[in-house]
């Protein structure tokens, strides 16, 4: 059995990464990872967000925080056509909540073992949130997050020192560290001390214009590395002996800037220099460190598991009846080649939505990219065919349909159609193309996309059986 | 019309190595630091007036949330207030990209919104807040205790 994944996301790759463990041959056919390269260092399985739409950050009674996994109960409960409640069941209760935190730990288990390699762990679980900070002084309760971000819990900090890198573009500590503190009261929890602690980078290490994606690549070379570790261990030099928070109790927290690769051994490097807890902040899209490390990551752990990748785009599906065949791969560019075919016996969409090309807009109307699959936004409503800006309101927090909006599957992640029947007996779907929820507002972003595919890459192996039995 | 003051030299309002705020349409924080103190530069919107900040490709995707933090270090905002106007700036070039989505347009707009409602805090956003006494302007050793 020939299997072909379109889409070099994270649900692709993970769905890819499962079925090559299983045995299976499997083709990738990836134009890039999409929207996992523009993630920003959290995976994000059940986030709470301040907008109306999202997971709630509280109990009812707003006493304390909800846990990540009482907030994926919240979802199964309260979004009837999030992708969580497809698989797991709608009405939520134990059994569905169960099932949906097994698959969430295996799933981050299985992620972890692909990264490791790359020196990238998938660090957190479901018991309690981290409490981390992004780039602009957010605070993000995060279930799981990627090594880098992940060693950043504000919570049980003592002292939270800010680094202040002169120079440096997209990064201005004190506004940093006054927009966390003004977080805290907003959530309500007592606060670390924040700190302002400029760190002592020599002239010229800082690039003109002040690229932290330059100076990233600077800290991946051996010399960089030195001078910011340096820098970190000479941070408070001069200053007053006075009583400081030592070790586990005080974090130093730096902007995205440790390199593209080998984050893990280079925070162990700068813990040690430093003396306390090191992390960078969570990024915002779309300036992504984290998600082009990912990237990375991925790519390996594919080179690695044996999966035949090939870099292009899908032009279009061959289909008789009720089977799709072959895929149709526009040239890669430079090649000779007219067009290649790809036959397959089951095939995985994970196309993601508008940014990694899996939803288009022609002839004036929203639809999906390769078999016009019908697409539905939250509310259940089918809106393919509709002009983009008829699914618009007018303020972005307001609930969007345009980003809402993707195929409909059943609990197997065969998608739909219009009957309520699968379309298709080989296809499947995986991640964002799956609409029903909006990644902005629920922040359940990679953890659809990493769940959906690797539940997709087993439902793939158990049609394999079927049809080879 | 808008004069400088000569008691105050020009040089002091320029960082040595200017940083690239906006690289869609190249502002440096310099020019906004300049514009903000002496040009009676105030909000978001009022850079993307002077400065043209935020109204290239990416539609302050890339580059309003780091104009509010050089804003902020100049003109002593609050977290409070640098909340309001990052957002008030982004759901203003929302409403202008809306009306017209085809193509590409989408995604850029899939983007925006990632960048500003998924990248957001829990702290509610007013007009009126200052930093007042811990302004970094005043004191560069400022600390939330």
């Amino acid at each position: 059995v020939r299997v072909a994944v379109i889409g070099g996301g994270l649900a692709g790759a993970a769905a890819a990464l499962e079925l090559a463990a299983r045995e299976l041959p499997v083709t990738l056919v990836s134009a890039g990872a999409g929207a996992t390269a523009l993630s920003f260092g959290s995976l994000d399985v059940a986030v709470p967000s301040p907008e109306g739409s999202g997971l709630p950050l509280r109990d009812a009674t707003a006493t304390r925080l909800l846990s990540p996994r009482e907030r994926l109960a919240a979802c199964l409960r309260t979004r009837p056509r999030h992708p969580y409640a497809t698989l797991f069941g709608r009405s939520g209760g134990g059994a569905a909540e169960s099932a949906a935190s097994d698959a969430v730990k295996s799933a981050a288990a299985s992620l972890d073992s692909w990264l490791v390699p790359s020196g990238l762990r998938v660090e957190g679980g479901l018991d309690t949130a981290r409490l981390l900070a992004n780039v602009r002084g957010a605070v993000r309760a995060s279930d799981f997050a990627f090594t880098g971000p992940a060693e950043g819990d504000l919570q049980g900090a003592a002292e939270v020192e800010v680094a202040a890198i002169a120079g440096l573009a997209q990064h201005d500590a004190h506004p940093l560290a006054r927009a966390l503190a003004a977080e805290f009261a907003a959530i309500g929890l007592p606060r670390p001390s924040f700190r302002v602690v400029p760190l002592p980078l020599p002239a010229g290490f800082i690039p003109d214009g002040g690229s932290p994606a330059r100076v990233a690549a600077r800290t991946d070379t051996e010399e960089g590395l030195r001078v910011l570790l340096e820098a970190v261990a000479g941070r408070a030099r001069g200053e007053t002996p006075g009583r400081r928070a030592e070790g586990e109790r005080r974090l130093l927290l730096l902007p995205p800037i440790l390199g593209f690769s080998g984050v893990q051994a280079t925070l162990a490097r700068l813990r040690e220099a430093a003396g306390c807890r090191v992390a960078e902040c969570l990024g915002a899209p779309p300036a992504s460190l984290a998600g082009l490390r990912l990237a990375n990551a991925l790519s390996a752990a594919l080179l690695r598991e044996g999966v035949v990748v090939h870099r292009a785009r899908v032009r279009a599906l061959e289909r008789t009846g009720r089977r799709v065949n072959a895929l149709r791969l526009l040239p890669r560019q430079g090649s000779s080649n007219t067009e290649e075919r790809l036959e397959a016996d089951v095939l995985l969409l994970a196309s993601g939505r508008f940014l990694g090309g899996g939803l288009v807009e022609r002839e004036g109307g929203v639809h999906e990219a390769l078999l016009d699959l019908p697409l539905y936004d939250e509310a259940g409503v089918r809106v393919d065919g509709w002009a983009a800006n008829r699914l618009v309101r007018a303020s972005p927090e307001l609930p969007q349909r345009l980003f809402s909006t993707g195929v409909r599957t059943d609990a197997r992640l065969r998608p739909l159609g219009a009957d309520g029947a699968p379309l298709f007996e080989n296809l499947f779907a995986a991640g964002d193309l799956i609409g029903g929820f909006d990644p902005a507002t629920q922040r359940t972003g990679l953890g659809v996309a990493l769940v959906t595919g690797l539940r997709a890459a087993s439902e793939i192996a158990r049609l394999a059986e079927e049809e080879g039995a | 019309v808008l004069e400088e003051t000569p008691s105050a030299p020009r040089a002091e309002l320029v960082t040595p190595s200017p940083r690239i705020v906006c690289a869609c349409e190249p502002v440096t924080d310099a020019e906004l630091i300049h514009a903000a103190l002496r040009e009676g530069l105030r909000t978001l919107t009022d850079c993307s007036l002077r400065v043209r900040l935020g109204v290239g490709a990416c539609q302050g995707a890339s580059c309003a949330a780091a104009a509010a933090g050089v804003l902020a270090e100049a003109l002593g905002w609050s977290a409070e207030q640098a909340a309001y106007e990052l957002t008030t700036f982004l759901a203003e070039r929302w409403r202008v990209a809306t009306p017209a989505l085809a193509g590409a347009q989408i995604a850029a707009l899939e983007l925006h919104r990632a960048a500003d409602v998924g990248a957001r805090g829990f702290t509610r956003g007013d007009r009126t807040g200052h930093a007042g006494e811990d302004s970094p302007r005043r004191g560069a050793s400022w600390e939330a205790a």
